[in-house]
């Protein structure tokens, strides 16, 4: 069973024990932590009572978050503040911040393994940590301007967008260097495994389009499955009840592409300059940058469903979304 | 030439690096209230063509079709194109292609006209990045100046805006 699906599976199991279960004097609730990349600080979220429950203070302007349903925390990359923090979600509360290089963006982690992987923009490498404590394992030699990143599903590869490259980069981790790199399209920046796990869906900013990759092993036809036209300027992507959501920044929407056949289902307005997007369950959510609100849209029927208004500049680049 | 700017536009002149900034996007946004009908106001805002009517930093405006060059009173041009115009919702969006003595990178802007009381609110809101697209800008090409900058075009701007549709 993929990680994926475990983690699918899993994100039900968790949805169902939230309602039965006390921690800590706390009832368990979906949250998210979106990176407030303007206030310095990550707001984090109550999905259910669709409210920012605290405010928590990190480095500064941080950009990217990966939550870790294992530990119990989000790690955040502080861009300007070249950092990462490790915060506690059921205290709020940051535990670590360890100084990482020129320029952390995007971040993942493998909560299976134990491995936090961070993209550095300016050293053009990616940064492998310990999710225990973010020591430093390993800076590996990627593309130029690495932007989004995201793990196999079995944590023996990193996948890392090179913005100014036009590329993909392939870490293998227990090797700690990159051992192949896919073409994609102009200025690819997020990415994200298919929930399957066997494709890899790539937004690429100046081209207007999603690159589709085959991630098999020996994928013999070459990698891109397809490429798909989407709106202004796409940033990043998310998986929902079958379908593939792309926030689109310059169009100020979302497009809505049927994973299975990659047609496009529809092009949703949504918030000005929309960004970060991540899924639980049949709920999408979507950080629009400029309006500053994090916007629920329910994947089925397409249809705005909430809004949480949240701090300056907010990005929620990666993960962001925690099942309890 | 100061070193760092020698390094801001060698990098510009290289392949591939025209279009590169930094991790961090910083944003403006203004808004005015004009004793006009929206319509009125929309009509001057929507005027591609037309910015030296109304904006003061803005001699001469040259350019054809999509793509407007601002020839700017203290020297210097900004090219920018524009991405959308929507007469329902009364939106204009562009972006700088050229961004000339402006120190910002990627910039992307809308201007909108709503009825207000009984007169019009323009707000104009923008995107961008610092001028210098690496880590540790020097002072003039930093986070702060391009913030700075673009608040004061949008202020001057829209005084501007205002003083023009009012007939003063």
């Amino acid at each position: 069973m993929s990680a994926n699906a475990v983690r699918h599976a899993l994100t039900r199991l968790h949805l169902l024990a939230g309602f039965l279960c006390l921690a800590d004097g706390v009832w368990a609730q979906p949250l998210a932590v979106v990176t407030e990349q303007g206030a310095h600080a990550v707001a984090m979220v109550d999905l259910s009572a669709l409210s920012v429950r605290r405010q928590v203070a990190v480095g500064e302007a941080p950009a990217g978050v990966a939550v870790d349903v294992q530990r119990r925390r989000a790690y955040v990359s502080n861009a300007e503040g070249r950092s990462v923090s490790m915060i506690d979600v059921d205290h709020d509360s940051v535990l670590l911040t360890r100084a990482l290089g020129a320029g952390p963006v995007g971040i993942a982690v493998d909560p299976a393994r134990g491995v936090v992987a961070v993209a550095d923009w300016y050293r053009n490498s990616l940064w492998l940590l310990s999710a225990d404590d973010l020591s430093v394992q390993a800076e590996v030699p990627v593309g130029r301007a690495p932007a989004g990143v995201e793990f196999s599903d079995d944590g023996r590869r990193v996948y890392v967008a090179n913005r100014d490259d036009n590329s993909v980069s392939v870490v293998d981790i227990e090797a700690r260097r990159e051992s192949e790199r896919w073409p994609v399209g102009d200025h690819p920046f997020g990415l994200r495994l298919s929930p399957d796990g066997r494709q890899l869906w790539v937004t690429n900013v100046q081209s207007h389009d999603v690159t589709v990759l085959d991630t098999a092993p020996l994928a013999a036809a070459g990698r891109t499955l397809a490429t798909l036209p989407v709106g202004h300027r796409p940033y990043c992507v998310a998986f929902a009840a079958g379908r593939a959501f792309v926030t689109n920044q310059y169009g100020d929407s979302l497009s809505v592409i049927d994973a299975t056949s990659r047609h496009t289902v529809a092009t949703i307005p949504t918030g000005a300059y929309p960004e970060g997007i991540d899924a639980l369950g049949d709920r999408v959510w979507v950080v629009s940058w400029m309006d500053e609100v994090l916007i629920a849209l329910d994947a089925r029927t397409l249809k705005v469903t909430a809004r949480v208004p949240l701090g300056s500049n907010p990005r929620g680049f990666g993960r962001f979304v925690l099942a309890e | 030439m100061q070193l760092s700017r020698l390094i801001a536009l060698a990098t510009l002149l290289l392949p591939g690096l025209a279009f590169a900034h930094g991790p961090t996007r910083q944003k403006a946004v203004e808004t005015i209230e004009i004793a006009a009908p929206p319509a009125q106001v929309w009509a001057m805002v929507k005027d591609w063509a037309g910015m030296a009517k109304w904006h003061p930093a803005v001699a001469e405006v040259g350019g054809n079709g999509n793509e407007r060059i601002l020839n700017l009173k203290s020297g210097g041009k900004v090219v920018e194109e524009l991405e959308a115009v929507d007469d329902a919702s009364m939106l204009l969006r562009y972006r700088m292609k050229d961004p000339g003595p402006v120190p910002v990178n990627n910039y992307s802007a809308a201007m909108t006209v709503v009825a207000q009381g009984g007169g019009s609110m323009v707000q104009w809101k923008g995107a961008f990045y610092r001028a210098f697209l690496n880590n540790d800008p020097p002072p003039d090409q930093n986070d702060e100046a391009a913030v700075k900058a673009i608040t004061g075009i949008y202020k001057s701007g829209l005084e501007g805006l205002k003083k023009a549709v009012e007939g003063k």
